[in-house]
């Protein structure tokens, strides 16, 4: 499935933290024209690399859609990190 | 009439079972699903982990805040990085070798197949590793889910 959101929690000092919270799924539709731009330069690419495009099209799309339900939490005692993709 | 549902009545009729543990049997026999609707697909792919995880734990004291880890990685990245690499160039291939080698691992990419994936998830299933150190006071997990 491709992920839907991004979330990243730093804190880095009692009074330091960052948080991001990014929709993804609103996210795919703006970046959807500039893949339509790539698609040819990285078809001419794959031509002078002698790499089939459509296997490394399909690759890269799993590749996006299998991140989705990754994890990664570090607590410390001088700050935490958070990373969650859904 | 299934094969047990008669055996089940034919248990009644004899008098070895009450009527209440009659009951109780086809009850349990409609819960089950027919073993012949689950395909062994499904079932290899209801068994079959999905996330990679790393937990580390360490013991709370009073002088001592604990650091912890939790990482969840899904082993479809897995499946879709071996996809990845069995795209890049010959050339690319032995430079990465090449620098996994100094680092110590001496792993041929070329020798990792697409088609050996399932393979290699389905034999994490059994993976589990438990590490405490420290005297007890860190415990790192390594397992599948």
């Amino acid at each position: 499935m491709i992920p839907r959101r991004l979330v990243i929690k730093i804190v880095s000092a009692p009074h330091r933290r960052f948080h991001l919270y990014l929709p993804l799924w609103l996210l795919w539709p703006v970046l959807l024209p500039l893949a339509v731009v790539l698609v040819p330069l990285v078809g001419l690419w794959c031509i002078a690399r002698r790499v089939n495009p459509w296997r490394v099209s399909c690759a890269i799309l799993q590749l996006v859609g299998s991140i989705s339900g990754t994890h990664v939490e570090i607590e410390h005692p001088h700050g935490s990190f958070l990373m969650s993709i859904v | 009439m299934s094969e047990n549902r008669r055996k089940i009545l034919d248990m009644l009729v004899d008098r070895k079972i009450t009527t209440d543990d009659a009951e109780r049997l086809l009850a349990a026999l409609d819960k089950e699903p027919p073993a012949a609707s689950r395909s062994p697909d499904d079932e290899n792919r209801s068994s079959q982990p999905k996330y990679l995880r790393v937990v580390v734990d360490e013991l709370e004291d009073a002088t001592h805040k604990p650091t912890k880890v939790n990482v969840r990685l899904p082993l479809q990245l897995l499946r879709a990085g071996i996809k990845l690499q069995s795209l890049l160039p010959p050339e690319a291939r032995g430079d990465v070798n090449l620098a996994l080698r100094e680092s110590g691992f001496s792993i041929d990419l070329s020798q990792i197949k697409a088609e050996n994936v399932d393979e290699l998830i389905a034999a994490f299933s059994d993976l589990a590793v438990d590490v405490d150190a420290e005297g007890g006071r860190s415990k790192v997990k390594v397992f599948c889910e």
